[in-house]
């Protein structure tokens, strides 16, 4: 299933969150620092970062008592990767979560504890109530983003990107200096450009029958340009080797050099577009950016007096 | 913004419920729109007592319950973002693989309310 952007949210909410991003950045120190110190920004939230451990005693109490609350407990520690608990201000992380990944993850569960609206975690946490999903949903969108705001510094990220002629191998180096993740960078690199420009983000590749390789589109990110001239572009539930972006993915190597693929506009223009490939353990990504058309003045002779 | 509802709808109670309050404030919708730094406007507030919005956002009602001092969480159970459940669900704040199941979700809660405890003794 394809997931919902991260850009979803309404503009009050992305500009309340950026505000809260902001006096927390200035409160830690934070800004202009490389890389962006997550350690010094979740002390001056005053959240405390635990690594998630299982406590063997408190597991052969819950065991004692049903076998079967023990499995749910080990399976919910299975697939968590992070937790707030939102009454002792603490941030439970995966200790085996990827290190790349890991200021990232912080910040989403710091976005718990500090966007306030959110406070609704540790009120109903002991009654019989549901949250409704949606609005869960909603809430991890608006973590996600305040993480990147914080990582990426507000406009800081966007301005040095901006220094550089476009490139999937700008936010790649960019993502050292922020300490941040390839895909967070990717994310943010395309969602604040000004560019027309799109980021597909695939599942790794599955070798094999019927179509000789797979991969299936998890996410696709687009710049504000790109969502006004491309809204109605529809796009493949996983690529193969009968769609047309199929030769971008990098099957046995690590990057897929720039080559011209054309989309069609909303209103049925054939545009041309620069595509890059990148893949990592975990995605593969393709970023699109339309070939810039320049447009030379024309220069009329001068009339006779 | 959220889309607004056919006018023929009955308003949801949350409408009605945040108009009884302000009026019991006695507060104006132009005094709440200062009272929120401009935050919500008193257009967008007339519609929403109204029932002209069918779902305020969580921030507008955490904006709303801080002007009229009133607890944040009726507010968020009266405009049906938090209800009563025989399966309770979506009670914490988490990042997974896939999802939880409500019993997991139940069990991760208790192990977060010992740790707690653990840690308060301490």
């Amino acid at each position: 299933m394809m997931l919902a952007d991260d850009c979803s949210i309404s503009e009050d909410e992305a500009s309340t969150i950026r505000a809260e991003a902001d006096r927390l950045l200035r409160a830690a120190g934070a800004v202009g620092r490389f890389p962006t110190p997550v350690d010094e920004i979740m002390a001056a939230a005053k959240i405390q970062v635990v690594p998630i451990a299982l406590d063997e005693g408190y597991l052969a109490h819950v065991r004692h008592k049903a076998a079967e609350a023990g499995r749910a407990l080990l399976s919910a520690l299975s697939k968590v990767w992070g937790v707030f608990d939102p009454r002792a201000r603490v941030a439970f992380i995966d200790p085996d979560t990827p290190k790349e990944k890991l200021p990232f993850l912080k910040l989403h569960e710091g976005g718990h504890a500090v966007l306030p609206w959110q406070s609704i975690f540790g009120i109903f946490e002991d009654c019989r109530k549901t949250l409704d999903p949606e609005t869960k949903q909603v809430f991890e969108r608006q973590a996600n983003v305040f993480a990147s705001e914080l990582l990426f510094q507000l406009d800081g990220f966007t301005a040095e990107a901006s220094q550089s002629a476009f490139s999937i191998n700008v936010p790649l180096r960019l993502a050292k200096r922020y300490g941040a993740s390839a895909y967070a960078s990717l994310r943010r690199y395309v969602s604040h450009s000004n560019r027309t420009c799109v980021l597909i983000v695939l599942n790794p590749v599955v070798l094999g029958e019927p179509f000789g390789f797979s991969c299936s589109v998890r996410r696709v990110i687009s710049s504000p340009s790109f969502k006004r001239q491309f809204g109605r572009l529809s796009w493949p539930t996983a690529i193969t080797p009968d769609e047309s972006l199929c030769h971008m993915v990098p099957l046995h190597k690590r990057m897929t050099g720039a080559r011209k693929v054309k989309l069609t506009d909303d209103n049925g223009d054939r545009r041309a577009f620069i595509a890059e490939a990148f893949k990592t353990t975990h995605q593969v990504f393709i970023l699109l950016h339309a070939v810039e058309t320049n447009v030379h003045p024309l220069i009329l002779p001068a009339r006779p007096a | 913004m959220t889309p607004p509802r056919p006018k023929d709808e009955l308003p949801p109670e949350i409408g009605k419920y945040l108009k009884e309050l302000r009026n019991s404030r006695g507060f104006s919708l132009r005094e709440v729109e200062r009272l929120t730094d401009g935050k919500i406007s008193n257009g967008y507030l007339s519609q929403l007592e109204n029932g002209e919005i069918a779902r305020p956002s969580a921030i507008m009602l955490h904006r709303l319950a801080a002007a009229y001092g009133v607890d944040y969480a009726v507010l968020m159970e009266r405009a049906g973002f938090v209800s009563e459940s025989e399966a309770p669900a979506n009670r914490a704040a988490t990042s997974v693989l896939g999802e939880l199941t409500q019993e997991e979700e139940e069990q991760l809660l208790n192990y977060l309310g010992y740790l707690r405890s653990q840690k308060s003794k301490k």
